[in-house]
């Protein structure tokens, strides 16, 4: 597992593109993006299910592999 | 101890972002969550290997991107489901935007290879660089700039979004729209 340790700062996606694809338009991509993340989005506004609320709760209380078994 | 309690809370904000990931690498919500559950489960196990500080978000991400590969080849059977990959549960909001739109959108993205959509997820929509992605994807980012802009090129093609497409007055609209404005764990 690599550990992430990130010492610069993200670069804003819409910025770079590889130049080896067909360029695509401004608004092409603005589509793209707005579709993208309103799919992605509704799923992030989900409330956290009970199940990962209370596995939560539970860690570190016994050893996780119950905690896993008891959340099943 | 007061650590592992801020871990947890920690642990707690990225749960929405590592849903919709998962979300998109296995299509059903249930399995989704299952993917999830497992993620924490380890990230919680191996903890003292995270630098706090550090981002969480990009290592949890990696930790459930491993499981689920690491879960694929374990049983290959269980192929993905191309057409419900990250769009059966997903709800439409028709005030927003046409639901012929996004039906069409969300097929779209189910065709690309996975690799192309999984790029373009963590890039597009999850936030990160394309430094991040690569790390995540354990890849080099110039790997990742290609396949985002394959998949983007794609995308547009099969929605026709170039030229005098049937989308053209709702790229126009969203050109001006912030692209930016929902939150990142």
């Amino acid at each position: 597992m690599n550990n992430l340790n990130h010492k610069k700062k993200p670069v804003p996606h819409e910025v770079e593109r590889d130049f080896s694809a067909p360029r695509l338009s401004e608004d092409s991509q603005a589509f793209i993006g707005l579709k993208l993340r309103e799919l992605y989005d509704d799923v992030v506004a989900e409330p956290v299910p009970d199940k990962l609320l209370r596995l939560l709760d539970q860690l570190g209380g016994d050893d996780s592999k119950a905690i896993k078994k008891a959340t099943e | 101890m007061g650590s592992s309690y801020d871990f947890r809370a920690e642990l707690l904000a990225v749960i929405p972002n590592l849903r919709a990931f998962a979300m998109s690498l296995v299509g059903a919500a249930d399995k989704a969550d299952d993917l999830v559950q497992e993620t924490l489960v380890r990230a919680w196990d191996k903890r003292s290997s995270f630098t706090p500080g550090t981002n969480l978000k990009g290592w949890l991400f990696t930790i459930l991107r491993n499981e689920f590969y690491s879960q694929m080849r374990k049983r290959k059977r269980e192929v993905p489901d191309p057409e419900g990959a990250m769009s059966e549960r997903l709800s439409i909001h028709p005030e927003q935007i046409g639901r012929m739109d996004m039906e069409d959108f969300k097929k779209a993205i189910n065709t690309l290879p996975e690799d192309q959509r999984e790029a373009l997820i963590l890039v597009g929509a999850s936030g990160f660089s394309y430094e991040e992605a690569a790390e995540i994807c354990q890849c080099a980012v110039g790997t990742i700039k290609s396949r985002v802009s394959r998949a983007r090129a794609q995308l547009a093609r099969t929605l026709h979004l170039e030229g005098d497409g049937e989308y053209g007055p709702d790229a126009v609209s969203v050109g001006v729209m912030n692209l930016n404005s929902t939150s990142a764990a």
